[in-house]
């Protein structure tokens, strides 16, 4: 005779990953691997070594050029935080940069001018083509393979081609005006831990970076090139560090709006379930979701979690709520999807 | 087979195989849980990142898996390294590591 048998793991009892995320194991008592191998002790004490490490690397580049860092600013509340960061508390001078995808909330470029103008910090906004950002984003649904397929894990299709897009520019223009440092507003579980410092050399990663030119490239066109390429590596070119400062700060998302509220920014109304910027973020939660079995946000939820910034509750709504078709149909229409591929 | 070689091998300690097939199937199985390929799906020649199995991050959560498992320093030169594309390569790179460390013969 045998016993019950046991219940299928539905969800990390800690940090909620559903058992539909790829590549991950229960342990017996119901944790998954990624809250089993870290603990809460463990977590705080790699945020304490990261303040450090960046203290160290601001310490070294600061009032040494005309920019310190570039930040790759979306006007939304991360990257807006980490800007006030870098300027407030790290004392650099920082060259905002965003990219309008297209899809910016109205409210979203007045947050970036206005956060901008009480930090004074130099803003530049970078308009990609309409029709070649509509088309990289059609692509990134109809083809599977823009991406590797592990980046389904951190993002919707939608959103690492807009990333990848975005991380690229800012790279470019930090080569260009040799800028020691690019920022960006990426919280854990949208990029990996390690990759909160990540240190380039131009011409060090040719070969991953030839290799994602040619995906672009061969989905879009020579026209791509533009947009994703870097120049070859040159004697004398500096190194880039690419830093995240947030996978650094344990602050709730409370939090970071009321610090910065007092700058101006606000919390734009039209930019649908999860985003505080883009209007076209709904869609790749809904695509992906439905594709996947998961939610997009799913591993920077669960990183929230196990850091404490969000309640269990306010993190089981999030993952919870999902746009409905309706609420899409404009977006898919915009980017030229057919209609069935709702 | 010249004769600097024959001394070289008949000097060299024999490697143990059962380590290196410990280093090979930890590698396997962070590349599968990681990168989502499954078995017989990239073979140990294939490169990593023509084949779009690994990007940028995926690099980097590699280079800290390889560090923190087995304990060795992943230089600048083994980033650039062609070595670093493929399975086969990678698991050069770590056995010739840990043979520098004294910990595989």
């Amino acid at each position: 005779m045998t016993g019950p048998r046991p219940t299928p793991v539905q969800a990390c009892r800690r940090c909620l990953l559903p058992a539909t995320l790829p590549g991950l194991a229960f342990t017996a008592d119901g944790l998954c691997d990624l809250c089993a191998a870290t603990g809460e002790a463990e977590a705080e004490a790699e945020r304490v070594a990261l303040r450090a490490r960046l203290d160290a690397l601001y310490a070294a580049h600061r009032g040494t050029r005309p920019y310190a860092a570039i930040v790759a600013y979306s006007g939304g509340k991360d990257s807006s935080y980490t800007l006030k960061h870098l300027v407030e508390e790290q004392g650099l001078r920082c060259l905002a940069i965003t990219v309008d995808n297209g899809f910016l909330s109205a409210g979203t470029l007045d947050n970036c001018r206005a956060v901008c103008a009480a930090l004074d910090v130099d803003l530049v906004v970078f308009t990609p083509s309409r029709r070649f950002t509509e088309r990289m984003y059609r692509a990134s649904v109809e083809r599977d393979d823009l991406h590797a397929p592990a980046a389904v894990k951190r993002a919707s299709a939608i959103c690492s081609s807009c990333i990848t897009l975005i991380n690229t520019h800012m790279l470019q223009r930090a080569l260009e005006l040799r800028v020691p440092i690019v920022a960006g507003g990426y919280l854990g579980g949208q990029v990996p831990r390690d990759g909160a410092v990540m240190t380039l050399r131009p011409g060090r990663q040719a070969r991953i970076r030839t290799a994602l030119v040619n995906r672009f490239v061969g989905a879009l066109g020579e026209g791509a090139r533009r947009y994703f390429d870097l120049p070859g590596a040159a004697e004398g070119d500096p190194e880039v560090v690419v830093v995240n400062p947030m996978l650094g700060v344990a602050l709730s998302e409370e939090a970071i709006k009321a610090a910065l509220a007092p700058l101006g920014w606000r919390q734009p109304t039209d930019t649908g379930l999860t985003s505080t910027n883009c209007r076209l973020n709904d869609l790749g939660v809904y695509l992906h979701s439905r594709r996947h079995g998961f939610h997009p946000y799913a591993m920077e939820i669960a990183e929230q979690l196990r850091g404490g910034t969000i309640s269990r509750e306010a993190a089981a709504r999030k993952l919870g709520t999902l746009p409905g078709r309706g609420d899409v149909a404009w977006m898919a229409e915009r980017i030229g999807l057919p209609a069935d591929a709702l | 087979m010249s004769a600097q070689t024959v001394l070289a091998e008949a000097m060299a300690p024999a490697e143990d195989p059962a380590v290196k097939e410990a280093v090979r199937d930890r590698i396997r199985d962070f590349a599968a849980a990681t990168f989502l390929v499954g078995a017989g799906e990239v073979g140990p020649d294939t490169d990593l990142f023509e084949a779009n199995v690994i990007d940028s991050f995926g690099f980097v959560e590699l280079v800290s898996f390889l560090e923190q498992t087995f304990g060795i320093a992943i230089e600048e030169d083994d980033l650039t390294s062609p070595e670093m594309a493929t399975l086969a390569g990678i698991e050069r790179v770590v056995t010739g590591k840990l043979r520098q460390q004294g910990a595989l013969r």
